[in-house]
Parts: C-alpha cells; structure tokens; sequence
C-alpha cells in the first residue's frame, strides 16, 4: 500500500467520526468564559488608576511650584507699586494689574560715593559692604518715578543704578508685558516660572540687569531664551509598548526620531519616522502570530500646559500615517494589509533641560487606530507606551544652572 | 438555521445559539482533540479551551470556507499551543528510515475508526502531531515546521518514522485479533 492510500485511509475513517463528549463540558466552557470575561475587566481598572495617579501627582508637584513663584512675584510686584519715593508717596498712576498689599517702609537714604545721585531708592538696610562715605551726599532729589511701562528703558540697558537688596532685584511679579521687551522673572534660585496664560510682568526696575554693590552685573538670561523648547528641536526615542488586546503579546517596541519646531513659545509641530515591532503570540482566527514591524509617519501638534526653565509639560495630539506593515520572516498566517492607514496620537511629555541644549523627556502615549480596524486585531492594535528619548535643541537656550 | 445566522447570534451573545453551535460541532472536535492528545482528560482540556476561543474570536469568522473547518483549525492550534506548552521530543532524522513494513489493505479494512484513534494516540509525541498536521489536517512540511519550529527535514522524518511504526503495529494488530492495548 503506497503512502497516499495509507494516508487517504485514515482521512476518510476519521472525517466525520464523532466522539462522546462529557455532559458537563458546556458548563465548564461557560463558567471559564464568565471568570476570564471578569478578570479581563478588571484588569483595565489598576492599569488606568495608576496612570491617573502618575500624571496627577507630577502636575501637582509642578503647580505648586507655579503657584508658589506666583504668590512670591505678586508680592514683590507690589512692593513696586507701593514704594515710596525720595519720602513722598509714589505718584498714582493707571490701575496695577497685579496684587496691592501694604507697602514695606522704604527710605531715602543718602547715597554712596561712586553710585549715581539718581540711586536713591534702598531698603531701609544697605548693604554691609558699601563702603563707607567720607563725607556724606546730601539726598539727590527724587527722579519722577513712573510706574507705567518702561518704554524708554531698553531691556538690557541701564538708566539707573539701583542700590537694593539683592532679593528685590532678583524676583518680580506678572502683569502687562512691558513694551521694551519680556522682563525676565529669576525666582527661588534662578528657576523661571509663569503660569499659562499669565503674561510676564518687566521689572519694576525696567531693567533686565541689575547690579551687584561690588558692581558686576547680575547674569541674567536673555528673555528671549527662557522658552525651553524655543526654535527647531530634534527628538530621538525609544518607548516600550504595550498593546491593547486580549492577545497574548511579546515585548513590543517602537523607536523613532522627530523634527519639531515650537511656534510663540507654547506651540510646537512636529514631523518624524517611527519604527514598530510589535510581537503578539497564540494564534489569532487559529493562525499562529508572528512579529510584525511598522514604519509610520507621525505628524504631531503639541502645547505646551506648563513651561519652564527647569521643566516643562507639553500635551501631543497627532495623526501617524503608516508607510509599510510588514512580517518578520516567513508568513504562514491569515492574510495582512501591507498598510494600516491612519492612527491618532496622543500623550503627555514631560521634559527635563539638562544642558543648554539638550534636554530628556518622557512620554507616556496611546495609539488609536482609525483606519483598518476590522482587518483584524494584530494589524489594528490600539497601543499604549512611555517613550523615553533626548531632546537636541538647535538654539541655544539660557539660563541653564 | 443557516451557519451565518448561527454565527451571527453568536456574536450578539445570545446563549441558545452558542450551545446549539456548541453542540453541532463539539463530537467531531473532540475527534480531533483525541488525535493530538495523550489521555482523555488532556483531550477534554484541548476542547474546553478551544471553544472558549472559538467563541471570543467568533467574531472574525469571514464565512469564507466551512465554520467547520474554521472551528477545527482552532481546535488544532489550542492543541498544539497547549502541547507545546510542554517539552516535545522529536527523534534525530536518518535512523532507519528505509525499513518500512508494507500492510496488506486488507488489514486495514477490518480497523474502525476507534482502532486507528487508538494507534495514533499510541504514537510517540513528535510522531503523532507531525502524522496529524500533515495526513489529518493537510500542511506541507514547511508549513508545520514554522509551526513548529523545526526544521522541514525533521518533518519529513517524523512522519516517515509514525508512517513505519503505524504500519508495524498495524500489521501486528490483524496478527493479535483481539484488541489492541497500547
């Protein structure tokens, strides 16, 4: 008997021979489906919570710290506006935007040899190491003091030299943008802080510059560098995915690189390629699974919720366009799209400068596939991930410390 | 009720039509259960699971080909997944290959359908999964090595040796008329 008879024996005997099958096997396929239907829901329920807690934690820790530079700056804002001035009280001008509190007493006191007459506004106690006067300088009479914009006043330059305590240089409030420029706000060590939608005010002392007694100046930034994610950026990533399917599924990765640029300081698009490698294991419509790799086009918008010198926050929504969708190896499986089409991006990133032009950044995101849907579930996997990556800056920023 | 209502219902859920669906095909499965596993019980297992899937991905049954044979390919491969789960000895190509005993059909034709299920499962492990896949089920060798993941020539030898070791015991159960134990 040749093989093919042998073979067509045991197909034709074993086709349709049907087997006993225990009564209660319809009720263990039911109790096992409900438990797994259970555990698949519940599942979804850490997962979400955790991601919840992580985000709201990091945008509390961060608001605080936007808060509490805030509440700093309006009160030095209001020492601004309350000052007296060479004794008489400050002349009223239009209505400040920002905070009035009582105002701290401040004196006219005779100025120092070598600092300009028109320096006269101090805190009640100079400085320890101006030095000491041969002979007194009668009181210089008060320059008008204008608190309205410092238009005259070039950012950058001095008209005056103040001598102040160093605190009161260093901090300042919010309000109107002065027309001269963006006033630069140091606050709590150097850190830039504002709050959205909250304009930087320019320093009381329209200057962006102030000097030390020793008579160095004190580095500030260029306020046009405080944005941290100013002009083209590059970013390159590699995130760990995770799929979300019943399927089982292997260790899926996807890496890429971006080309972005940030438009009015909060605004950013950007442009890039992305590489997939998505493992799901088992069988699905009962074909064993195989790798599958994906080049996609991501195109993505972001805006930025909270900036900073130190660290910002910026929400991405996008569209990614995927280039080719291909097997790894040899295919045995049910037919595949070559091309998924279009899915929605979306995530948060939180990025950290660490030099003046680099910067690393974390970005946990979710994949929604549009397109393609009912191809079927390997090729339309709607996917979370947390992309960890690096930042390049093509202009330099300031201020970094 | 045609098969696409049946599948239909299914997916909306609806219970009678899922044990109706259940019930039309579950014997025949379980033939094909007890041609992969060792024992009764791990055959029952093979079933459970594979309806369980059955049901959860009924949903992208296309209706192109027979629901039967969808179901049976979900059924061989919750067989193989759940095997494979547990170490599969393929034996070395080349050892004896060329000693086949022939079987008079006339032997053959006093086998039931019970008797042949029992020489399978009589099969070593190996033997018997690749004598499946390729005489019960229809893959080529490439197509159960991938499965596998073996080589195509382990295939072709597997089968050789379940062809050999089927056609021996076969020959020695029309010489001992009485039933075969394994």
């Amino acid at each position: 008997m040749f093989d093919n008879e042998f073979d067509e024996l045991f197909r034709s005997r074993l086709k349709d021979h049907p087997s006993a099958v225990p009564e209660d096997m319809w009720q263990r396929i039911v109790g096992k489906t409900e438990g797994r239907r259970g555990l698949s829901m519940w599942w979804w329920l850490p997962v979400t919570g955790a991601f919840v807690l992580i985000t709201a934690v990091i945008f509390r820790e961060h608001a605080s710290k936007v808060l509490a530079v805030h509440q700093d700056s309006a009160a030095i804002g209001s020492f601004a506006t309350t000052k007296s001035y060479a004794g008489k009280p400050a002349p009223t001008g239009p209505a400040q935007p920002y905070a009035v509190v009582p105002a701290k007493p401040y004196t006219v006191v005779p100025a120092k040899p070598g600092i300009p007459a028109s320096a006269d506004l101090v805190p009640e106690k100079p400085f320890a190491t101006t030095p000491a006067a041969p002979k007194p300088a009668a009181p210089k009479p008060a320059t008008p003091y204008t608190d309205g914009p410092a238009a005259s006043k070039p950012a950058g330059t001095f008209d005056q030299t103040h001598s102040v305590s160093e605190p009161a240089i260093l901090r300042s409030g919010f309000g109107p943008r002065s027309p001269s420029g963006p006033g630069f706000f140091s606050a709590r060590g150097g850190a830039g802080y504002w709050l959205p939608n909250v304009e930087p005010l320019s320093l009381a002392f329209s200057s962006p510059y102030a000097n030390r007694p020793n008579g160095k100046p004190i580095p500030c930034p260029d306020p046009e560098h405080l944005e941290v994610n100013s002009g083209w950026f590059l970013e390159a990533y590699f995130s760990p995915d995770i799929l979300f399917t019943s399927q089982r599924q292997g260790f899926s990765w996807s890496a890429g690189a971006r080309l972005g640029k940030t438009f009015n300081g909060r605004f950013s698009a950007t442009i890039g390629l992305a590489y997939s490698h998505i493992v799901l294991q088992g069988y699905i419509d009962s074909f064993p699974v195989q790798p599958f790799n994906s080049l996609d086009l991501p195109v993505i918008l972001g805006y930025q919720l909270a900036p900073g010198d130190q660290f910002s926050t910026t929400i991405h929504a996008g569209l990614i366009w995927n280039l080719h969708y291909w097997p790894v190896g040899t295919y045995y499986g049910m037919p595949y799209n070559n091309n998924t089409g279009l899915a929605f991006y979306f995530g948060f990133d939180f990025l950290k400068p660490v030099s003046s032009r680099w910067s690393i950044f974390t970005e946990p995101h979710f994949r929604y596939q549009l397109s393609n849907r009912s191809a079927n579930l390997m090729q339309s996997p709607d996917l979370g991930g947390l992309s960890l990556g690096v930042r390049y800056n093509f202009t330099r920023r300031g201020g970094v410390r | 009720l045609t098969d696409r209502e049946l599948v239909e219902r299914c997916i909306n859920d609806d219970a009678k039509s899922q044990r109706r669906l259940f019930e039309h095909y579950a014997g025949k499965m379980m033939t094909v259960c007890r041609r992969y596993a060792r024992d009764q019980k791990e055959a029952e297992d093979i079933l459970q699971e594979s309806f369980m899937r059955v049901f959860e991905r009924i949903g992208q049954y296309r209706f192109e080909g027979s629901l039967e044979g969808w179901i049976r390919r979900i059924v061989v491969h919750t067989a193989l997944r759940m095997l494979q789960n547990k170490t599969i000895q393929y034996s070395p190509i080349g050892e004896d290959e060329n000693d086949t005993p022939s079987v008079d059909a006339e032997a053959l034709d006093h086998l039931g359908a019970e008797d042949l299920l029992l020489l399978i499962g009589a099969l070593p492990e190996g033997y018997r999964i690749v004598f499946n896949l390729y005489v019960l089920e229809g893959y080529d060798h490439n197509e159960i090595a991938s499965m596998l993941n073996i080589t195509a020539a382990t295939s072709r030898s597997q089968l050789l040796k379940a062809r050999r070791l089927l056609r021996t015991r076969i020959e020695q159960q029309t010489k001992l008329p009485t039933s075969y134990v394994r």
